[in-house]
């Protein structure tokens, strides 16, 4: 399978199904200050477990860095 | 003073600090800590897979009130997606509207500006626009419903000051909505000049996040923000060509 993540594409595992599947295999674990875009639309954290990723996908994880 | 109100929350402190560009995590909660801010702003990145940014362990979203900003954004349609995926990650509908398409000044576009608080009011969001000192901009952000107008002292970062004074005074002079001055004060002195013109509360980063010692910058930072409140609570005197002599004018020896 083939996602866009952050504007990198690589090839994943096909046992990654879900945002939250992805999540953890990136090892991103303070979920509570992330927010997730699949294909341009925004995923609310509790249906990380629902929402589904699939080839070809373009996701995008964004967090809060220092800013004025 | 009445304390600052935003939108229908008060604060004590007309301190606003941003977080970018401190040197460590440490010297970032510290500062915050001593500046007496209750509200602080962030950016939003995407996330760095190989190096989580380490800013945001060092906030404390239970004791501030934190405010995502769209910096960053070129236009409407960028400030608006970055608002809505501020607001999924932080659960506050705050939102410190930022679009600058110009790289080298940061100046900010009233159009692309208005446009997106337009929609960002309408989606529910608490809309801190940053602007030009340009006070019919701000009566357009007015009626579009924003919380607040933060207009700029000089660009971003450049700690030039307050070189939008005469602008400045009649935003003060004409707003309804609290008036933040923001971006290029870079000493305190320039913060206590804004709260003596009027301002409602400043937001420094760079002057404090920059400076050798960040976490005394940020208490004189907050010293010359009490100080300028203090003066305006002590009735000043006003202005004026002539000399007012100190001492009596009679009563001299004789020649």
């Amino acid at each position: 399978m083939i996602l866009k993540v952050n504007g990198k594409t690589g090839k994943f595992k096909n046992n990654i199904k879900t945002v939250a599947d992805l999540l953890s295999l990136l090892k991103i674990k303070n979920t509570e200050k992330i927010a997730v875009e699949v294909n341009r639309e925004i995923i609310i954290p509790s249906r990380f477990r629902q929402t589904p990723v699939q080839d070809k996908d373009n996701i995008e994880i964004v967090s809060f860095v220092g800013g004025g | 003073m009445k304390p600052l109100e935003i939108a229908d929350r008060k604060f004590k402190s007309r301190l606003l600090v941003g977080t970018g560009k401190y040197s460590s995590p440490d010297s970032l909660a510290e500062s915050l800590a001593v500046s007496g801010t209750e509200i602080v702003t962030v950016a939003l990145r995407r996330v760095d897979l190989n190096a989580p940014d380490p800013t945001l362990q060092a906030i404390d979203f239970d004791k501030y009130l934190v405010v995502p900003n769209t910096s960053g954004a070129r236009d409407c349609d960028e400030a608006v997606r970055l608002s809505r995926l501020a607001r999924s990650a932080s659960g506050l509908t705050w939102i410190k509207l930022e679009v600058t398409p110009d790289p080298v000044y940061l100046l900010p576009d009233p159009y692309e500006t208005l446009k997106a608080a337009e929609i960002l009011v309408k989606d529910g969001f608490t809309v801190l626009p940053y602007i030009h000192a340009d006070p019919v901009l701000c009566k357009r952000l007015e009626d579009a419903g924003c919380a607040a107008v933060m207009p700029l002292a000089s660009p971003i970062g450049s700690a030039r000051g307050i070189r939008t004074e005469e602008f400045l005074k009649i935003i003060i002079e004409q707003s309804n909505l609290p008036v933040v001055v923001d971006a290029g004060l870079g000493m305190p002195s320039h913060a206590a000049a804004a709260i003596e013109l009027g301002a409602d509360a400043v937001l420094v980063n760079t002057a404090i996040a920059a400076a050798d010692n960040s976490v005394e910058m940020a208490v004189a930072f907050k010293l010359a923000v009490e100080a300028a409140e203090k003066a305006l609570d002590s009735g000043p005197v006003k202005e004026s060509v002539k000399a007012e002599a100190s001492s009596p004018l009679t009563g001299f020896l004789d020649a």
